[in-house]
């Protein structure tokens, strides 16, 4: 997939929040946290901002697009 | 396995739909035509098919009760990634149901057109047999829809 995240990188940095806790804070499933980690799942924008809000990030630097051309 | 309660869900239906309506086609097939009048074939057949709608729907309340009792009302209602493996999956279910409608039509127009009524019949003794094909078309599309959620989830992506 072309975007890519560091979501779990922010988990790890943020007192090792644990993936049903930000699930919860976002309003997904913690199967979807274990997805987009995985980079399985690209999140809507506005879960996409959510997460980067909630760890105090800009969202380029929680998800990066990368050109595969 | 690390499952969300929708894919819990969708398991239950393929497997409920799967298992109540093999045994409904067991059942019909089963039915001797050669032996047992129409209107007697029709009976038992519409016996059979009340049957196997009221055990499915007693199996999706009761089981899909039990997991949702286990769940938080988010994991009930789904997330984005839940709603979009639905929409992907009911676009398979969709194509062959559309399929299935095509070819029932053509079923039901091309033996009256070519005058061979008398020889699918012969071929195929079922009673009730337009609403069996019908029937077997819809549960082939549930059956399609279902798997193709399975698949999705199972496979972590969209």
């Amino acid at each position: 997939m072309p975007i890519t995240n560091k979501v779990r990188e922010c988990r790890f940095f943020a007192n090792e929040m644990t993936q049903q806790t930000l699930a919860e804070a976002v309003g997904v499933t913690r199967q979807t946290i274990m997805a987009i980690e995985k980079n399985k799942y690209n999140p809507s924008l506005e879960v996409a901002f959510k997460i980067a809000k909630l760890f105090n990030k800009p969202l380029e630097e929680v998800f990066a697009y990368i050109d595969e051309e | 396995m690390n499952m969300s309660l929708k894919e819990k869900s969708t398991w239950i239906s393929l497997l409920a739909t799967i298992v109540v309506f093999g045994w409904y086609a067991i059942n019909v097939m089963s039915i001797d035509m050669s032996t047992m009048r129409g209107e007697h074939a029709n009976t038992a057949a519409m016996g059979y098919l009340s049957g196997a709608v009221l055990y499915i729907i007693v199996i999706e309340i009761l089981f899909q009760s039990l997991i949702a009792v286990a769940g938080s009302k988010a994991d009930i209602e789904g997330d984005e990634r839940d709603r979009m493996i639905a929409l992907t999956a009911n676009n398979s279910g969709y194509w062959v149901l559309s399929v299935g409608v095509i070819i029932t039509l053509g079923q039901l127009l091309l033996p009256h057109v070519l005058g061979i009524e008398s020889f699918v019949r012969e071929r195929f003794p079922l009673p009730l047999f337009e609403v069996h094909v019908l029937l077997f078309v819809f549960i082939m599309s549930e059956v399609v829809r279902f798997t193709h959620q399975v698949i999705l989830y199972r496979k972590d992506a969209v």
